[in-house]
């Protein structure tokens, strides 16, 4: 990328990072992102295109040359020199094909609970620790209310003691900020740790 | 697919696709000369307001967004077109010098780490 160097040298100091938030469908992934973000959360469409080959042959239907995939994503500005941005993933398996390219390079992920549907995030926290991207799990409290405790809930998911499990709230502003604080201390604490 | 057919009026769906196929605005490239993460900003660069007039209806269309910084992820959702076309698209403008790309930082930077929870503390 030689031509951005020069570029990059005299730019104003503006550095894009990225959060990613993974978990089941209806577990609170957009209402997390719609808390928290500048912008009215958008979303944007991948196009299944080489991945797609063989399963959904377009050159049959007429009028249609791609099946996309919406990623809803927000964003805020933090500490005048940072543009945070956090990406939904899209809910289901099948769709893991696209977390590669949306989770190179985050700096973490929040992986949200439902506690009556553990098994939506089994994918999520394997992703995770099998490429050592820091993360920690929330549980999203509706109406306050703890299914499980957390100590049950970090059993049942079976996740080191590393990772912390909190409960929150994706509608309040105060609690989604706690667990972007929680997850950049996270990815703080495993960056000091390569770095010794 | 043929209960598929049957369900849907084609007539319809042929409507509400787009008068331009995604891949013909890359000239059917699929593979971006830069393989930008979906966070990398984008901001217009002074060449790029230059070269407005002679741009093609897309890329007029990113260099006129990208006014303002913008992320890839961003830059396909309001030009209405697929991540892989807009990372196309960003590739050439940017071997133009038509844009600015600003990199994403990194999750091994304790320094970035360190300021992003105070900043977000403070918010």
């Amino acid at each position: 990328m030689a031509f951005a160097h020069s570029e990059l040298s005299t730019a104003k100091n503006l550095t894009p990072v990225k959060l990613v938030i993974a978990g089941g469908f209806g577990v609170g992934k957009t209402t997390f992102v719609h808390t928290i973000s500048e912008i009215r959360p958008v979303s944007t469409e991948a196009a299944m295109t080489e991945v797609s080959i063989g399963v959904d042959d377009t050159s049959k239907v007429a009028g249609k040359t791609t099946t996309t995939v919406a990623m809803d994503f927000g964003r805020l500005r933090v500490d005048g020199g940072f543009m945070l941005y956090l990406f939904g993933t899209p809910g289901q398996d099948r769709f893991g094909f696209m977390w590669d390219d949306l989770v190179r390079g985050a700096l973490g992920a929040i992986v949200l609970v439902d506690t009556r549907r553990f098994d939506d995030c089994w994918y999520a926290v394997d992703y995770f620790e099998d490429r050592d991207i820091p993360f920690v799990v929330g549980v999203n409290c509706f109406n306050a209310m703890l299914h499980h405790d957390l100590d049950d809930v970090r059993e049942a998911l079976a996740v080191g003691d590393h990772v912390p499990v909190l409960s929150f709230d994706a509608r309040d502003k105060e609690s989604t900020k706690g667990m972007l604080v929680a997850v950049l201390e996270r990815a703080l604490e495993r960056a000091l740790l390569r770095s010794v | 697919m043929s209960d598929w057919m049957e369900e849907h009026d084609l007539d319809e769906e042929a409507d509400a696709s787009p008068v331009v196929r995604p891949y013909f605005i890359t000239k059917g490239r699929t593979r971006a000369k830069v393989d930008f993460p979906i966070e990398t900003l984008i901001v217009t660069s002074a060449e790029g307001e230059k070269a407005f007039s002679r741009l093609g209806f897309e890329q007029a269309h990113v260099i006129e967004v990208c006014r303002a910084a913008r992320s890839v992820a961003e830059v396909a959702s309001i030009v209405a077109i697929p991540l892989g076309v807009a990372r196309v698209i960003l590739g050439d403008l940017a071997e133009e010098g038509l844009i600015k790309v600003y990199e994403p930082g990194s999750r091994d930077d304790t320094a970035l780490l360190r300021r992003l929870i105070d900043g977000i503390r403070a918010l």
